[in-house]
C-alpha cells in the first residue's frame, strides 16, 4: 500500500510540473491504445518475460500493421522456455479508432478492439486440482480459445497521456476444462521525460509509464462444474521506461507487481524487456 | 542562325512562364500529433504522393512543408487523405503560389499550372485581370484561399 501511494504521488507531481510546450506520448507498453498506426506501417516486436521461475506464455513475438489510418492489425505468437511447450497461443487482434478530437498537441480518442486467442497445443485436462486457482494468462493458456474485446480512451495533453481501457474475455474450452471469463479494466499514465525540445528524428526519447490493470475472474469449470477456490480479483501495477532511438527502435523495460486474492495464489512479480522496430 | 536564336529565346521564355506559374509550397499543420514516431508516419504518407518532391518536417511545430514535382498536378484531397492515413487530423494549410490572376466580375482566381485554379478570397480590387502575382494564404476549402499577402511581380 505504501508502495502504491508513493507511485501515485510521483505520477501526480510529474503531471503538475510538466511544462506545456512539449509533446506528449502515449505509446503504452501493456495497454491497448486509442491511437492507430499509420497506413502501411509495419512493426515487429519481441517481448520477453524475464522471470525464469514463472512458466507462462507472456513472452511473445508481435507483428502490427496499419491497414488504414484508423484500423490496425495486431498479432502475436506467444512462447515459453518450457521444454516441449515452446509455442503458446496465437493472438489475432484488431483495433479500430472510431472517435477523434484532435487539436494542437492534444487529442481525445476512442477505439474498439477485439482479439481471438487460438491455442496451439490443446490439452484434455481431467485433474481439477491443478487448475482450481489458475488464471487465464498465467499458465496453460492452451486449454482454451479466448475471445476478448473492449474499448479504450486516450487523452493526450502535451507531455502527459492518460489511458482508460475496459474489456471482457470470453473463453471457449477445447477440452473439458474452462477458464473463468473475466472483466478487465485499467487506468494508465505516460509521461515524456526527454527530449525537452524536439530537433530531429534522431532525438532519443525517454518515456515513463505507470500502468494499472484490474481483473475480476469468474470461477473455472470442469465439465460445467464450478471449481471451488478459483476465480477472484487481481491487480497489476506496472512501472516502465521506454527509450526510442531514431524514431524507429523502441527499447522497453518494466516491473510488474501483482496483488491477487489468496484464492488465486499468483502473487508473482515480473521483470520484462521488449524491443520494437518500426519499418517507417 | 537568327532562327535558332529566336527559337531558343522563345523556348526559354515559355519555360520560364511555365515554371513561374505554380503552387510553390504548402505548409500543413497536423493536429493530434504527439511524437516523432507519429510525425514519421505522416511524413511517410506525404512522401508516397506522386506529386510531392520533398517533405520537411518541423517536429516542434507539428507541421510539414511540401514541395512539388514539376509537371505534376497537386491534389489537395490527397494531401488531406495522407494526414488521415498517417493517423491524425489536418490543421491549417498554408499556400505559397505564383500565377496569373483572373478577374471575373470581381471574383478573383489564380491560374497556377500545377493545380486546379485557386479561388481567391480577400483580394483588393486594385488588381487586374492578367496580372502576374505571388500570393500567400490559407486554404479554406479544397481550392479556395483566404489571401494574407498578394504582390504583383
Amino acid at each position: 500500500m505504501k508502495h502504491i501511494k508513493k507511485t501515485v504521488l510521483i505520477a501526480a507531481l510529474m503531471f503538475i510540473f510538466s511544462p506545456l510546450e512539449i509533446f506528449s506520448q502515449e505509446l503504452f507498453i501493456n495497454s491497448e491504445v486509442a491511437s492507430s498506426e499509420a497506413k502501411n506501417r509495419k512493426i515487429i516486436s519481441l517481448f520477453i518475460n524475464g522471470n525464469k521461475d514463472i512458466f507462462n506464455y507472456t513472452s511473445y513475438l508481435g507483428f502490427m500493421y496499419g491497414v488504414t489510418g484508423k484500423f490496425t492489425s495486431m498479432n502475436k505468437i506467444y512462447f515459453s522456455n518450457k521444454a516441449g511447450e515452446q509455442l503458446g497461443d496465437i493472438d489475432i487482434g484488431t483495433n479500430y479508432r472510431f472517435f477523434s478530437n484532435d487539436k494542437k498537441k492534444f487529442h481525445l480518442r476512442m477505439s474498439a478492439f477485439g482479439h481471438l486467442m487460438i491455442p496451439m497445443k490443446p490439452k484434455n485436462t481431467t485433474d481439477s486440482s491443478d487448475f482450481a486457482g489458475k488464471l487465464l494468462g498465467d499458465q496453460y493458456r492452451q486449454e482454451n480459445f479466448s475471445l476478448y474485446g473492449g474499448y479504450v480512451l486516450t487523452i493526450l495533453n502535451n507531455k502527459f497521456a492518460t489511458n482508460i481501457d475496459v474489456s471482457y474475455n470470453y473463453n471457449i474450452p477445447k477440452g473439458i476444462f474452462r477458464y473463468g471469463n473475466y472483466v478487465k479494466g485499467g487506468v494508465s499514465f505516460g509521461y515524456l521525460v526527454l527530449p525537452r525540445k524536439y530537433i530531429s528524428y534522431k532525438d532519443v526519447n525517454l518515456n515513463v509509464y505507470l500502468e494499472t490493470k484490474g481483473y475480476y475472474y469468474n470461477a473455472n469449470q470442469i465439465n460445467g462444474n464450478v471449481l471451488q477456490n478459483s476465480g477472484g480479483k487481481k491487480l497489476e501495477i506496472m512501472l516502465e521506461t521506454q527509450l526510442i532511438f531514431f524514431s524507429s527502435i523502441l527499447f522497453e523495460t518494466g516491473y510488474v507487481k501483482s496483488f491477487a486474492d489468496k484464492n488465486l495464489n499468483i502473487q508473482k512479480d515480473i521483470f520484462f524487456t521488449s524491443i520494437k522496430y518500426l519499418f517507417f | 542562325m537568327k532562327t535558332k536564336l529566336i527559337l531558343i529565346t522563345l523556348l526559354v521564355f515559355f519555360t520560364y512562364i511555365k515554371s513561374f506559374a505554380q503552387v510553390k509550397e504548402i505548409n500543413i499543420s497536423v493536429d493530434g500529433f504527439t511524437c516523432s514516431l507519429c510525425a514519421k508516419g505522416v511524413e511517410g504518407q506525404f512522401k508516397a504522393l506522386d506529386f510531392v518532391s520533398k517533405v520537411r518536417t518541423n517536429l516542434e511545430a507539428a507541421s510539414f512543408d511540401l514541395w512539388f514535382k514539376p509537371g505534376n498536378q497537386i491534389k489537395i484531397e490527397k494531401i488531406r487523405s495522407a494526414v488521415d492515413d498517417g493517423g491524425f487530423s489536418v490543421g491549417a494549410i498554408n499556400v505559397d503560389a505564383e500565377g496569373t490572376l483572373v478577374n471575373s466580375a470581381g471574383n478573383y482566381s489564380l491560374k497556377t499550372g500545377n493545380s486546379p485554379d485557386l479561388r481567391l478570397i480577400n483580394v483588393e480590387s486594385s488588381f487586374n485581370d492578367g496580372d502576374r502575382v505571388t500570393i500567400k494564404g490559407s486554404l479554406t476549402s479544397s481550392y479556395s484561399v483566404s489571401v494574407s499577402s498578394i504582390k504583383k511581380i
